[in-house]
């Protein structure tokens, strides 16, 4: 583990610059104006803007905007080594936050790639690192994922194998270059010299698939709410014919749903992906062969070309035995070098020789793999994943002795009595650190933490409690008379009231916390699941405009079609992406 | 430089029929002129049979057509019975079938000020529908082919619209304000979604072409170029065929989303609140302009400050109840197991 602080570049053994060369003629990049790009012009802006950058290793921050000129500043990143890490577009706190907790050399943003001098202040970055990415369950969070160069082209090598990338492929970009599925289409298509086109229309409009059909694109990389809203829409891949391959990833997608995807795909002739991974793996771990998807929908497949899948028992010990449940584990040169959670841990290289996902698994009898659950302390709340462990750690420098547990529709954090005047604060710190709605997260107060002989938190308990005092029927009459006083107690009630009527007359932006909070107060339902629909609430008519336009409103941006038929999770996804 | 803000098409209509409901009532209490000023009522009832097939005729929902029709028309009936109780105690009279909501079979003349007659025909219609789609081979041919359902279902009450009054039952005297009279109407709405609204795909020049051709049939049949409704309802339905969303400046887009929300509580006060304005200004009876503007700014205001009201109530409660969640945790904490 050698450390390197500013020191002058020294040559590495990879050369991307060359790998890239080698596709010089080739179209790079398409634009939606009929422009392309080639990589002979793409490698000429990467390097002008290297040059820009200097010959000292810096630490960029870069706003990862689907344009030319912020993948010509990411290949200069990488090509003059040094490490970036992405922001998604529009910047906002939680960047800010980032970039306090960091403070980067360089900060690159906009969509013409301006480039910001911080300061010069020296950072120590360990030779091979190249790309620090967010892990999917904590945008925004400190915590960063290290990756090199080897990390990022083994594994879109492996991708280019498995998917059967050439250079006469086209894809058109589908996903945010910060979100590591986005960012391996982009790694995979120029290490392929394939072309790609930029843009930022949404796949769920008509926009972006003319733009497809017109760039003749060969291939479309989804996430599950994308293809449960195609569906909704009875959008049909078949009507666009240069189409080859579909890709999925970035959460699990239902059987029933690939299984119908398989077989459209099979009907019209192109093939469908599904894939699985994590971003410590750069990111891909595992794909399905598309000939399998409809027998086998429910599995994510076989390992990566490089990698290797095996499972761990409680012990540690690898599972040999066929449909034996463990941890699914990972290794390969794809995975990444640890993680840093402050600016001083980018000199070090913490390569795991397993990477533990964190998934329960099980291998069946074809050697194939399928993910039948989580290790009990990490949850995926819209699918973004968050270690209650890692959670708890950072919530205990705010208030200690509290214990979090939850599941995939929420997080309780258990505040002893003593602390419960901090409850604000570590509302605004989970807030802060995890871009998911308010009403994710959950507090109980508790006269003492529960805890096993061993000392550990019975989180058992807490569990068992809060289930059980989430049930409304056990509130009597009279407490609902009390409630209902405490509503009705004049002044805030008034204050309330005043502040909502601004709301509504848009002189003060609208506070909606999340699409259940929506459903909660239109259709005044007391407890709102991930899983209900604007449908299956009895929304009607009558309260379907005033849904539609608070949607709006918490979205930023006119709700897709047929989103009353889109659960609230779905929804809450499309927030996050549109985020 | 003017900020535009994209609205749903939908919502815009809802907005500006509502207006025009507002409109034509203020001017009922001035003058009855031959080409008139109606046509929000039609537009508004367009509008409710797209969201009734948005919510009902979709195959997944399909199943489920004669609840929902009951759910719907139960939403619109109690808030409407309670204001008529509310007329017969204010005016201390009595109609029983007025409160059995079946006035409008009877007579024009009502103790309720606001025009129950809407509401009546809408909640006769769902009964109808809630037994209409009861019947099992209804319901398969809705999840089946829902266009041709939907043209048929509006052709039938077109042929009703145009044939009974002239050859069953001449209800001229009650206005035609009878539910099987109005179901072209409601279900022109059923055309345009299973034409346009269930999905991109369907949208093709020839479910356009259907559309307005439905449009144009129901135009003809209820009305006639000489009356205002008929102009209004073809400028409204050819709009929201052919434009799914219209750019407006930023403060009217806000005004038309309001609007649109208020639309039921503006419809049931606004003719109350027109005939206070008459009362407390006299002659204004001959200033139209003044009651229009008057009843649909008060009207709305009414609605404003209900649903402020209302949403502020929803929020403390949620944010007090989880309070009480944390709360009571404390007394029951012996529930929870030490070891």
């Amino acid at each position: 583990m050698t450390l390197e602080s500013c020191a002058t570049v020294t040559p590495t053994h990879i050369n991307l610059r060359a790998l890239l060369q080698n596709h010089s003629l080739n179209v790079a990049l398409q634009l939606g104006d009929n422009k392309t790009i080639s990589y002979a012009q793409l490698l000429a802006s990467a390097d002008t803007f290297a040059l820009a950058l200097g010959d000292t290793r810096r630490l960029v921050f870069l706003e990862a905007c689907p344009t030319p000129e912020i993948v010509a500043a990411y290949l200069a990143c990488l090509i003059a080594r040094h490490p970036v890490h992405l922001l998604p577009p529009g910047g906002g706190r939680s960047s800010d936050a980032l970039i306090a907790t960091y403070r980067p050399n360089l900060l690159v943003s906009g969509a013409s790639a301006r480039l910001d001098w911080l300061h010069g202040e020296p950072v120590a970055l360990h030779p091979d690192l190249a790309l620090l990415l967010s892990t999917s369950g904590t945008t925004g969070s400190p915590r960063f994922v290290k990756l090199s160069l080897q990390n990022l082209l083994s594994n879109a090598r492996s991708i280019i194998e498995y998917l059967g990338i050439d250079s006469g492929h086209v894809t058109l970009l589908s996903l945010p270059l910060s979100y590591s599925y986005g960012l391996s289409v982009l790694n995979s298509h120029l290490l392929a010299g394939a072309s790609l086109g930029l843009t930022d229309a949404s796949p769920l409009s008509g926009q972006f698939w003319a733009l497809f059909d017109r760039l003749e694109a060969s291939s479309f990389a989804g996430v599950p709410y994308v293809f449960e809203a195609l569906r909704q829409d009875k959008f049909q891949f078949g009507d666009h014919p240069s189409l080859r391959y579909v890709t999925q990833a970035g959460g699990k997608l239902s059987s029933e749903m690939v299984r119908h995807l398989a077989a459209a795909a099979r009907q019209e002739g192109w093939r469908f992906f599904v894939m699985y991974g994590q971003t410590e793996a750069s990111p891909r771990i595992a794909y399905l062969p598309p000939h399998l998807a409809e027998s086998f929908p429910h599995c994510i497949g076989i390992a990566v070309p490089g990698g290797e899948l095996s499972l761990l028992d409680a012990k540690g010990e690898a599972i040999a035995a066929a449909d034996v449940e463990g941890e699914l584990a990972y290794s390969g040169p794809n995975v990444m070098m640890g993680y840093a959670t402050a600016r001083g841990e980018l000199s070090t290289d913490e390569t795991p020789p397993l990477l533990k996902t964190g998934d329960l698994g099980r291998r069946n009898s074809e050697g194939l793999y399928y993910v039948t659950g989580r290790s009990k302390r990490i949850v995926k709340p819209f699918g973004f994943r968050i270690s209650l462990d890692a959670l708890e750690a950072d919530l205990k420098e705010i208030a200690t002795g509290i214990a979090c547990f939850g599941d995939d529709e929420r997080v309780v954090v258990a505040v002893p009595v003593e602390h419960r005047d901090r409850v604000e604060d570590l509302m605004a710190q989970m807030a802060g650190s995890y871009k998911l709605p308010r009403s994710t997260f959950s507090f109980m107060i508790v006269p003492e933490l529960p805890r096993l002989d061993t000392g550990k938190p019975d989180y058992g308990a807490l569990q068992r409690t809060y289930a059980a005092h989430q049930q409304p029927q056990e509130r009597g009459l009279r407490e609902r008379l009390r409630l209902a006083a405490a509503v009705l107690s004049p002044l805030p009630f008034l204050s309330q009231t005043i502040a909502e009527a601004l709301a509504l007359a848009g002189i003060r932006s609208a506070s909606w916390q999340g699409i259940a909070e929506i459903y909660a107060r239109i259709l005044a339902v007391p407890h709102v699941s991930s899983a209900a629909s604007f449908d299956s609430l009895a929304g009607d008519s009558l309260s379907y405009v005033q849904a539609s336009i608070a949607i709006e409103e918490y979205l930023g941006a006119p709700p897709p079609a047929h989103w009353d038929g889109m659960t609230v999770r779905d929804l809450e996804e499309l927030a996050l992406k549109r985020c | 430089m003017l900020k535009l803000k994209s609205i749903d098409t939908e919502i815009v209509l809802r907005a500006l029929a509502i207006a025009a409901i507002v409109f034509n009532h203020a001017h009922d209490f001035t003058h009855s002129g031959s080409f008139g000023s109606g046509g929000g009522m039609t537009i508004l009832m367009m509008l409710s049979g797209y969201s009734f097939a948005r919510f009902t005729l979709e195959a997944s929902a399909i199943d489920r057509a004669s609840a929902k029709a009951l759910r719907f028309g139960w939403k619109l009936f109690w808030p409407s019975a309670l204001l008529v109780m509310f007329y017969f105690v204010a005016r201390r009279q009595f109609n029983l079938a007025e409160l059995l909501f079946v006035s409008n079979w009877l007579s024009v003349n009502r103790i309720s000020i606001f025009p129950v007659w809407y509401i009546q025909v809408i909640v006769q219609m769902m009964l109808g529908l809630a037994l209409l789609f009861w019947i099992p081979w209804v319901r398969e041919s809705f999840r089946t082919r829902p266009l041709a359902s939907a043209v048929c279902v509006f052709l039938l009450a077109g042929a009703t619209r145009y044939a009974f009054p002239a050859f069953v039952w001449d209800t001229a005297y009650l206005r035609h304000q009878l539910p099987h009279l109005f179901l072209w109407n409601f279900s022109l709405g059923w055309v345009i979604y299973s034409c346009l609204g269930s999905h991109q795909a369907a949208r093709t020049p020839a479910t356009i072409t259907l559309a307005l051709g439905c449009l144009l049939v129901g135009m003809l049949i209820a009305w006639s170029p000489s009356r205002s409704d008929f102009w209004l309802l073809g400028l409204a339905g050819a709009a929201f065929i052919l434009i799914s969303r219209v750019r407006l400046p930023a403060m009217l887009g806000r005004i038309a989303w309001l609007l649109s929300q208020a639309t039921f509580v503006i419809f049931l006060t606004h003719r109350q609140v027109l005939a206070t304005l008459i009362r407390f200004f006299p002659g204004s009876e001959y200033r139209p302009l003044f009651l229009f503007i008057g009843a649909l700014a008060i009207s709305f205001a009414v609605w404003f400050a209900l649903e402020a009201a209302v949403r502020a109530y929803r929020s403390r409660h949620s944010e007090l109840s989880a309070r009480w969640l944390c709360d009571t945790f404390l007394p029951h904490a012996p529930s929870i197991s030490r070891r």
